[in-house]
């Protein structure tokens, strides 16, 4: 079986700095790979890519054998790609109810769940109608995921979901996003720096250092692998 | 369903009073009836690009004028009354589209400088293409239809034009305007081509504002470069601001409000323009949401003390 998502040789320069410098990897349905890295290591760069907000110097991404990169953030969407930010972004004036409408409005036809089975898939009820601005910050950035959520996404990039979350909150989130992408079918890519919260969570783990990959493999091999220790996990 | 029935109640309302205005007023308060209406007319297309997309689109009084001038021209060429305001405003809708074009990487402020721009360089071309426009001091406008039948369908369009609006605020082309107002990186995130979406709302801005302009020419019998300035747009801005942006009656406020107080208060022209932005500014200071965002809230609040007390 061929992998859902081809990351190919992708490279991003703005003016003379390559943020990402020629990453390749694969992705299957289902899994959920986590990204780590230095501070300006390029993973929020490469996560743009993925998600059509930067268009790619060279390389391409593809989706299920079909070139998505390079076409706009919205035709990504479409595609079956969605994203979330690092800093939360939500309609604040809106409820959640009428944002998860929005994005179902773009869902080009694939399923996803009601309004309800997200809420309670991320612990947001009774949350729906209420406005996003007046959400508690760890809420927010639960609801911009329900937002991601309700375009039907095949590919989901979450950008440091769990920042700002205490341990019980990164907790349930982790059992949320393994919940997606066991029971949506959802390859999920999530950057973080919380390793408690990613490694458990993540099937493999990508590292990326100065835009390239420096290492690729599960979390175990990971966390013993030298390299990665010297420059960025640090000994224990 | 109650919700259309009190929108589309009230735009049909509001065409019966245009058309008893036109008709039951003479003189300097017909006058003001007029401008009311046509202001009423283009700001609701205004409505869509600003209110609902909260781009603050500055080609209004361009689109307006450009609508007046052509259909005057192409009426003296011969053309039918029909014909000519089809044409005319299908080519400014044209327009609009090339502006939007042009102007649909730039946002906030700078889409306003832009289409401000536009807006300077349409005057222009109002003041110096004499051989068509007339020039500086103007032009006639032939009659094309009866003064009876321009004032049946400027108390239509009145009507029409809102139920137009409400139709684009309840369906998904409204609700992805409203995205690219709250957060045009998101809405783009979730999917809305918002590229797309803002030239639409930009070409059916024009299309309001041309069709305005074709019946204000033709009520008029006369128009003039100073009637389609950047400064009009700027009015029509504020208007719409301070009826409350968004909201589908903020046109027939913002225009009774803008054309009531330069046009009726008699303040002279200096005095009346402070008037207008000192109430501006305290309009945005006090009720942001404009003034029928500010009646909305308040009746709100009067609601919760009676359901407390």
């Amino acid at each position: 079986m061929s992998a859902l998502l081809t990351v190919d040789r992708v490279v991003k320069r703005f003016g003379g700095v390559a943020a990402v410098d020629g990453v390749s990897f694969t992705l299957d349905a289902g899994s959920v790979l986590g990204l780590i890295g230095p501070n300006g290591s390029g993973k929020t760069t490469l996560l743009g890519v993925l998600a059509g907000t930067h268009e790619p110097t060279s390389g391409t991404v593809t989706l299920d054998g079909k070139v998505a990169s390079g076409k706009g953030a919205h035709r990504a969407v479409h595609a079956g790609i969605a994203r979330t930010f690092q800093t939360t972004r939500l309609f604040g004036s809106w409820t959640l109810r009428e944002g998860l409408r929005l994005a179902h409005g773009e869902r080009r036809g694939r399923q996803a769940w009601s309004d309800d089975r997200l809420a309670d898939l991320l612990g947001l009820d009774g949350l729906l109608d209420q406005p996003c601005a007046s959400l508690t910050s760890a809420a927010q950035r639960l609801a911009m995921i329900a937002l991601a959520l309700a375009t039907g996404p095949r590919v989901l990039l979450l950008d440091e979901p769990a920042v700002g979350m205490d341990t019980a909150e990164a907790a349930a989130l982790a059992d949320a996003v393994r919940r997606a992408a066991d029971e949506l079918d959802v390859a999920v890519v999530v950057v973080d720096h919380n390793m408690q919260f990613l490694m458990p969570l993540a099937d493999t783990v990508l590292v990326m250092a100065a835009g390239a990959v420096l290492a690729e493999g599960t979390p175990e091999q990971i966390r013993a692998d030298e390299a990665v220790i010297a420059s960025y996990l640090g000994e224990a | 369903m109650r919700k259309h029935a009190s929108a589309l109640g009230s735009s049909a309302l509001l065409s019966v009073l245009a058309y008893l205005a036109l008709t039951g007023l003479q003189g300097d308060q017909g006058q003001v009836a007029l401008l009311v209406v046509v202001w009423t007319i283009a700001l609701t297309g205004l409505n869509v690009i600003l209110g609902l997309g909260g781009y603050p689109s500055m080609a209004h009084a361009a689109f307006f004028g450009g609508g007046a001038y052509l259909s005057a021209i192409l009426l003296e060429k011969g053309l039918s009354m029909t014909v000519a305001a089809v044409v005319s405003v299908a080519a400014i809708m044209l327009v609009g589209f090339l502006v939007a074009l042009v102007f649909s990487r730039t946002r906030g402020q700078y889409f306003a400088i832009g289409t401000m721009f536009f807006t300077a360089v349409a005057f222009l071309v109002f003041t110096n293409a004499a051989e068509f426009t007339g020039g500086p001091t103007g032009r006639p406008v032939d009659l094309g239809y009866s003064l009876d039948a321009t004032v049946v369908l400027l108390a239509v369009s009145v009507g029409a034009g809102l139920a137009v609006f409400h139709l684009i605020s309840v369906s998904r082309f409204g609700d992805r305007l409203r995205a690219i107002r709250e957060d045009e990186d998101l809405a783009q995130h979730l999917g809305v081509p918002t590229a797309r979406v803002k030239l639409l709302a930009v070409v059916v801005s024009a299309g309001f504002a041309a069709w305005a302009g074709v019946l204000f020419g033709q009520y008029n019998g006369v128009i003039a470069p100073s009637q389609f300035t950047f400064v009009q747009s700027f009015l029509m801005f504020v208007a719409l601001g301070l009826g409350g942006a968004g909201r589908l009656l903020a046109p027939v406020v913002g225009a009774l409000v803008v054309i009531g107080l330069t046009q009726l208060l008699n303040l002279g022209p200096g005095v009346s323009q402070i008037v207008l932005g000192v109430l501006f500014i305290a309009v945005t200071l006090l009720a942001p949401n404009g003034i029928l965002g500010g009646i909305t809230a308040l009746t709100r609040k009067v609601r919760r003390k009676e359901a407390v007390a």
